[in-house]
C-alpha cells in the first residue's frame, strides 16, 4: 500500500519529457547493430580475460575474507564495519583506489574485492546462523575439528552455490568498471556506445550473454580452481607502471582527501570551525540534496517498476500456469537474458533511445530487477501445492493467476523485492556516472575536477543512505514476516543477499 | 562406580523425576524402561554429565551430520583424541589407518557396504548402527544409549545389543521393548510416575511385572511394585 502511495506521489515529480528528436532512426541503427554484430574487435581477447579475471580473483579473495569475518559476525564492530565497507559501491571504491594506484589491476581487483567480502561476511554468517547446531554439541574436541566435521559440510553447499551467484554479478561489475577505464569489456562498449558503433556493441552483448549462459559449464570446482589460480599467475593484481611508490602515491591521496578547509595554509582567516561548516554546507544543499533527492525518485519508481514486471514476466516460467516445457525454458532464457546485462549499459543504450531524463534509469533498473524477480519468484509458486480440482474451479489461467497463485507468491515477492531494494539504490547512485544527475553524478564530477574531498564526502553521504535504506527494508522485513507466520502460509526464510 | 542419591531432575523448569536413588557398578548391564516421556532421557543426560569422559553416548537424536559419509560420521567420535590437521586431513582424504578402524566396527554392525555413502542416503536403521559405531570408536568403558537400536529388526536387536555388550564393560540403555530387556540385560530400572519404580536383576522379576510399568499411574501397579525385590537395597 506504501509502495503505490509513495509511486503516485513521485510520479509527477519526474521529468518524464523524451527529448530525443529522431528516437527511430537511432532505434533502426541499433537494431541493424544487433541484426550484423561484428566480432572483429581490437583487444577482445585481452579485454575478455581481465573481465573474467578480476571477477575470478575478487570473488576468490573475498570468499576467504568473507569466510574468517563471517567467523567474528557476532561482534557489533565488525558487523558495523562490514555493513560500510558494503554500503559503498564497487565504482565508487575502484574511483578512489585510481587514485592510489592509477588505472591498474590492483585497482580494479580491490574495488570489487572490498565490497565483496563485506557481503560474503554477512551471507555466510547468516547461512551459518541457520545451520543446526545440534551435531556440533554432540562432538567432542578443538572448535576447529567440530566445526569442520558438523557445521561446514552442512553450510558448504550453500557458502558454494551463494560464491557461485556473486561470481555472476561480479562478471558484471568487472564489466561496469570498463566504463570508468579499467580495460575490461566495458571499456569497450563505452567508447563504441559513444560513436554509435552498434554492431560492435551488439558483440560484445553476445559475448558477455554467452558468458553468463556458459557459467554452468566452467564453474564446476574441478574447472574453477585451476581457472584461478591461471589468472592470478598469467595477470597477478599490479599498480600501474607510472606509479613511483605507493606510499607517496597513498599520502598524496591522504592530503587529497582532506577537507579543503583544513589543509594547510589553504585557510584565509583563523576561523576554522566557521570555514569548514560553510564548506560542508555547501556541498551539502548545492550537491548532496539535489543528488539524495534524485536517487531516492530513481530508485523508488524503479522499484516499482521491477515489481511491477516480475509480476507480469513470472508466469513466463510458473509450472501451474505454463504446462509446455520449452515455452518455459525459452522464458527462462528471456529472463537471463534480461538479467545478466549490467544496469549501467542497459540505461546507457535506453539514454541513448530515449534522450536524458529519468527514464532511461527507472527503466533500466526495472528490467533488469524484474527479471531476477522474477526469476526467484517463478521458482517459489512452482513450489506452491495447488489443490488438486484446482484446473477445474479457476476455469482459465487467468483466473488461476490472480485467485491461487498471486496470493501464494505476494508476501514473498516482497520480501525478495526489499532485498533488491537495497541493491536498486545502490546502483541509482552509480547511474549518475553516464549524466543523471542521481549522487553519483556530483561524484563523479568532483573526481573529474580533482576535488576528491567533496568526492568522499558524497560517497559517505551515498553509503549513510544505503544503510539507512538496509535498516528501513530489514524491519519491512521482519514485518512481513511476522504476517507470514500468524497466517501459518509460509515460514519460508528468504534466501539470503538475493 | 556411580552413585546417585536423592537428586531431582528437571526439564527446562519443569520438574521430571524425584528422589532418584540410583547405583551403578562396573560390569551391570542395565536396562532403564518406562512409557515414553517418563524420564528415561532426563536420567541419561544426567548421568552422563556425571561421567563424561568415561561414557560413550548414543543419543536417540543421534545429530549425524547428513552431507558427511558414515565413515566421516563415525570417525567424528574421536575428534577429540586428534590435531585439527589431522582430522581436517580425513576430511578431505580419509587415511587408511583410521577407514580401516571404521571399517572393523562396520563389518561388525553390518554396514560396511555404506561406509561411503552420505548419512541422508542411509535407512533409520543403517543411520542407527552409524550412531552406535560413533560410540564404540571412543574407546570408552561404559556404553549409555537412549534406545540405540530402536530402528532395527527384532533378530538384529538383540544381535547389535550383543555386540555393544562385547566392546563395553559397563552398559545402560533405554529400552522400550521389553522382550529385549528382559533377554539381553542383567538389571532393570523401572521409571513410573516420575520416580524409580523399581530397580532389581531379571531373575526377579517377570514380565508380568514388568508390564505394569505401562500401567499409567495405577493404585494396585504402585502397590505391585514394592513387592518386587530392590537391588539398591
Amino acid at each position: 500500500m506504501l509502495l503505490v502511495v509513495l509511486t503516485i506521489l513521485a510520479m509527477p515529480a519526474l521529468d518524464f519529457q523524451i527529448s530525443n528528436t529522431s528516437p527511430s532512426s537511432e532505434f533502426h541503427n541499433i537494431l541493424d547493430g544487433m541484426m550484423h554484430p561484428n566480432f572483429n574487435i581490437e583487444d577482445l581477447t585481452s579485454a575478455l580475460f581481465t573481465t573474467i579475471s578480476f571477477a575470478l580473483q575478487a570473488v576468490a579473495l573475498s570468499v576467504l575474507i568473507g569466510f574468517i569475518f563471517a567467523q567474528l559476525f557476532h561482534v557489533k564492530g565488525v558487523r558495523q564495519i562490514m555493513s560500510a565497507l558494503r554500503a559503498v559501491h564497487e565504482i565508487f571504491w575502484a574511483l578512489m583506489f585510481i587514485q592510489i594506484f592509477g588505472l591498474s589491476s590492483l585497482a580494479g581487483l580491490l574495488a570489487l574485492t572490498v565490497p565483496y567480502s563485506a557481503t560474503f561476511a554477512r551471507v555466510f554468517a547468516e547461512i551459518q546462523q541457520e545451520t543446526p547446531k545440534k551435531s556440533f554439541q554432540r562432538l567432542k574436541g578443538g572448535f576447529l575439528s567440530k566445526y569442520s566435521y558438523s557445521i561446514f559440510p552442512v553450510a558448504f553447499p550453500r557458502f558454494a552455490s551463494y560464491s557461485r551467484y556473486r561470481l555472476e554479478c561480479a562478471i558484471r561489475s568487472s564489466v561496469v568498471l570498463g566504463f570508468i577505464g579499467l580495460p575490461t569489456l566495458g571499456f569497450h562498449l563505452d567508447s563504441y556506445l559513444k560513436t554509435g558503433q552498434y554492431a560492435e556493441v551488439a558483440a560484445l552483448i553476445y559475448i558477455l550473454i554467452l558468458l553468463v549462459l556458459s557459467m554452468k559449464l566452467w564453474t564446476h570446482r574441478k574447472i574453477l580452481l585451476p581457472l584461478i589460480l591461471l589468472s592470478f599467475i598469467a595477470s597477478p593484481p599490479e599498480s600501474a607502471t607510472w606509479i613511483q611508490s605507493e606510499s607517496t602515491q597513498f599520502s598524496q591521496f591522504i592530503a587529497d582527501i582532506t577537507p579543503k578547509p583544513f589543509k594547510s595554509g589553504s585557510h584565509i582567516d583563523g576561523d576554522l570551525l566557521s570555514e569548514a561548516s560553510t564548506w560542508f554546507g555547501d556541498i551539502f544543499v548545492t550537491q548532496a540534496l539535489p543528488g539524495i533527492g534524485y536517487t531516492l525518485l530513481l530508485g523508488q519508481l524503479a522499484f516499482a517498476l521491477s515489481v511491477l514486471l516480475a509480476l507480469l514476466w513470472f508466469p513466463l516460467i510458473s509450472t501451474h500456469l505454463v504446462s509446455a516445457r520449452p515455452l518455459r525454458q525459452l522464458g527462462d532464457l528471456t529472463l537471463i537474458c534480461l538479467r545478466c546485462l549490467p544496469e549501467l549499459l542497459l540505461t546507457f543504450i535506453a539514454l541513448i533511445l530515449l534522450g536524458p531524463s529519468l527514464i532511461p534509469g527507472i527503466l533500466a533498473l526495472g528490467i533488469h530487477n524484474g527479471a531476477i524477480l522474477a526469476h526467484l519468484i517463478g521458482q517459489h509458486s512452482n513450489e506452491l501445492k495447488l489443490r488438486p480440482d484446482i484446473h477445474k474451479t479457476v476455469g482459465n489461467n487467468i483466473n488461476a493467476y490472480f485467485y491461487e497463485i498471486m496470493p501464494g507468491i505476494f508476501n514473498q515477492l516482497m520480501s525478495f523485492a526489499l532485498y533488491r531494494g537495497e541493491t536498486i539504490l545502490r546502483e541509482t547512485a552509480v547511474l549518475g556516472l553516464i549524466g543523471i544527475p542521481t549522487l553519483g553524478f556530483y561524484i563523479d564530477s568532483a573526481f573529474e575536477t580533482f576535488r576528491i574531498d567533496t568526492a568522499l564526502v558524497l560517497i559517505i553521504i551515498a553509503a549513510a543512505l544505503n544503510i539507512l535504506t538496509e535498516q528501513i527494508a530489514t524491519l519491512a522485513r521482519a514485518q512481513i514476516h511476522k504476517c507470514n507466520s500468524t497466517n501459518f502460509k509460509c515460514d519460508q526464510q528468504p534466501a539470503p543477499g538475493i | 562406580m556411580l552413585d546417585i542419591s536423592g537428586v531431582d531432575l528437571n526439564y527446562g523448569s519443569k520438574r521430571i523425576l524425584s528422589d532418584i536413588k540410583l547405583s551403578i557398578h562396573t560390569g551391570d548391564t542395565i536396562a532403564l524402561v518406562g512409557e515414553s516421556g517418563c524420564g528415561k532421557s532426563t536420567l541419561i543426560s544426567h548421568i552422563y554429565s556425571l561421567l563424561e569422559n568415561d561414557i560413550a553416548l548414543c543419543p536417540q537424536e543421534a545429530g549425524l551430520v547428513e552431507p558427511l559419509s558414515a565413515f566421516h560420521n563415525i570417525y567424528a567420535g574421536t575428534l577429540n583424541t586428534h590435531s585439527f590437521l589431522y582430522n581436517l586431513r580425513n576430511l578431505i582424504y580419509p587415511m587408511s589407518k583410521e577407514f580401516a578402524k571404521a571399517e572393523e566396527l562396520a563389518q561388525t554392525l553390518g554396514i560396511k557396504e555404506c561406509l561411503k555413502l552420505s548419512i541422508d542416503k542411509l535407512s533409520g536403521g543403517q543411520a542407527q548402527r552409524v550412531n552406535i559405531a560413533r560410540a564404540m570408536i571412543q574407546n570408552c568403558s561404559i556404553f549409555l544409549g537412549d534406545e540405540p537400536v530402536s530402528s532395527v529388526d527384532d533378530y538384529h536387536k538383540i544381535k547389535l545389543i550383543n555386540e555393544i555388550k562385547t566392546r563395553f564393560e559397563t552398559c545402560i540403555f533405554a529400552l522400550h521393548d521389553l522382550d529385549i530387556a528382559l533377554a539381553s540385560c542383567d538389571r532393570i530400572v523401572g521409571l513410573h510416575a516420575g520416580r524409580i519404580a523399581f530397580d532389581c536383576l531379571v531373575k526377579d522379576l517377570t514380565k508380568e511385572q514388568l508390564t505394569l510399568i505401562y500401567q499409567y499411574h495405577d493404585a494396585p501397579a504402585v502397590n505391585e511394585f514394592k513387592k518386587i525385590p530392590s537391588e539398591s537395597t
